[in-house]
């Protein structure tokens, strides 16, 4: 394959398709109901392939943590427990569980003894260290840090029951900083990024933008 | 170390201490304040509320076992309310982790799922998807070519409620619970807005404060973390719905009132340490 045909091949493979998914949006009458069902095929070969990239992905794991083993790389026993559990429950799912995994009951015990409380306790651990962690940022250095640690408080009080306790006019006060001061910045942080998320969609689409291609694209 | 000092730097132990002794006690022994309901929650319950019997609703499990104590209650009470309603759930999910919980909220609800003898003509588990948000712009538009069979490897077409559910437009509303990528966001864009379905949300706390700037044009109502769910439990309670949230909401009341007590604490002593000085 020419060096002309492997640069070029896969930016018009992108605008191509880039531009079928964006006609099919716009286009959905009885003429182009063929090439609306040819975007929904090529939309259906997208979920394929991201189901091998699963494939591809444990492969990847698989060699990178055996090599942390072989070579007896710091906290290669790490390397050992994420391999245990990811063969572990591949053997129980496709030999044990029928191929079925999460869709066989001894499986699906499995996972919800070992994996569900495992991550569940990790996120957790969140409370404790958000808690040490407000205690020790949080602190009136400033007049916007002071704002912020007003707002902060109403908000979390307002939000408990134990807010409407305490003063029955918090609601209303943490309603209206969630709905108008919170709403009209995240509004225009959604609105910065849609528009950054356009003009990189129109640069991949028209070649300037060749990142996804790999380095030295 | 000066006193002021001090206030300012609490052994860390001695917090964490504390934290899970208050956030702990109110589940041992709850204390049952009132939960009052929030303009959000109001909302998602009402456009549930406008369900038909037969209406399909698409109902989208995006969360990982990380954030099941705010989004599995959520799960619960929608499928709960949905069903009191006579309609029929299509479930899916797009995160990996979810198939799972949604085996689980349904036996949680009926007490059983794919065993049910309405499994099938009320209800549905489509399982995951994979391909993110690649993946609900293709089950949006035709369901049966991105999921040709459910969860348990049934092809769906035999299955009498997806004879006439052929993609998005065929819901009557879709409810998404997630918490990440893909998740809301995406299915605003991949079927609320192309399809001009009605969507209501299900998020973590953290993530509430985004979901905002979607009120009520592209999302028609949202649960909040764990308060919106204690919340719309109790106004499910008309259909016989038993909630188990007043505890932890307790829990998270003083968890919140711990947070303010360190913060001012913290606060005193910088402040008087300040004064101290200029002084």
């Amino acid at each position: 394959m020419s060096a002309v045909v492997r640069r070029y091949l896969p930016l018009l493979i992108t605008f191509i398709v880039g531009m079928m998914v964006i006609g099919d949006y716009y286009f959905k009458t009885p003429a182009t109901a063929s090439f609306n069902k040819m975007t929904s095929d090529a939309m259906v070969f997208v979920l394929v392939v991201a189901s091998f990239a699963v494939i591809v992905g444990t492969g990847t794991a698989t060699r990178i943590h055996v090599r942390n083993l072989t070579k007896k790389r710091a906290g290669w026993y790490n390397s050992l427990g994420l391999l245990v559990a990811l063969y572990g429950m591949l053997i129980l799912g496709l030999v044990l569980a029928e191929g079925k995994f999460t869709a066989h009951p001894m499986y699906a015990y499995w996972w919800t003894t070992i994996y569900v409380p495992l991550d569940s306790t990790i996120m957790s651990l969140l409370a404790f260290y958000i808690v040490s962690a407000a205690y020790r940022a949080f602190r009136v250095r400033t007049r916007e840090a002071t704002v912020l640690l007003i707002s902060a408080v109403l908000v979390m009080l307002g939000r408990a029951p134990i807010g409407q306790v305490v003063w029955s006019d918090l609601g209303p006060i943490t309603s209206w900083i969630m709905s108008v001061p919170n709403t009209a910045a995240m509004r225009g942080i959604i609105i910065g990024v849609a528009l950054g998320t356009l003009s990189m969609s129109i640069r991949v689409l028209t070649g300037r933008e060749r990142g996804y291609l790999g380095p030295g694209a | 170390m000066s006193f002021f000092d001090k206030l300012q730097n609490v052994d860390r132990r001695v917090i964490f201490l504390v934290t899970f002794l208050i956030v702990a006690l109110p589940l041992v022994r709850p204390i049952g304040l009132p939960i009052p309901i929030g303009p959000m929650t109001q909302a998602f319950y009402d456009t549930v509320e406008k369900l038909k019997p037969g209406d399909v609703v698409m109902i989208s499990f995006d969360y990982s076992a990380a954030v099941l104590a705010e989004q599995y209650p959520q799960s619960k009470s929608a499928i709960a309310h949905v069903l009191a309603k006579g309609a029929k759930i299509v479930a899916v999910c797009f995160w990996p982790d979810a198939p799972t919980f949604i085996d689980n909220a349904i036996t949680d609800v009926l007490g059983k799922a794919q065993d049910h003898p309405k499994y099938g003509v009320d209800f549905i588990n489509l399982g995951w998807v994979a391909g993110g948000e690649t993946a609900m712009a293709s089950f949006g538009k035709d369901i049966h070519a991105t999921c040709a069979k459910d969860h348990y490897g049934k092809p769906i077409g035999a299955l009498p409620l997806m004879k006439d559910v052929k993609s998005a437009k065929d819901f009557k509303l879709v409810i998404a619970l997630s918490t990440g990528t893909p998740g809301y966001r995406e299915l605003v864009r991949q079927i609320q807005a192309p399809y001009a379905i009605p969507l209501v949300v299900g998020v973590t706390a953290v993530t509430a404060p985004e979901v905002r700037p979607y009120f009520p044009q592209q999302i028609g109502g949202v649960l909040e973390g764990l308060a919106g769910a204690a919340e719309y439990e109790i106004l499910l309670k008309r259909y016989g719905y038993v909630g188990t949230l007043s505890a932890p909401m307790d829990a998270q009341s003083l968890g919140h009132l711990l947070v303010i007590f360190f913060v001012v604490l913290g606060n005193i002593g910088f402040v008087l340490k300040k004064y101290g000085k200029a002084k």
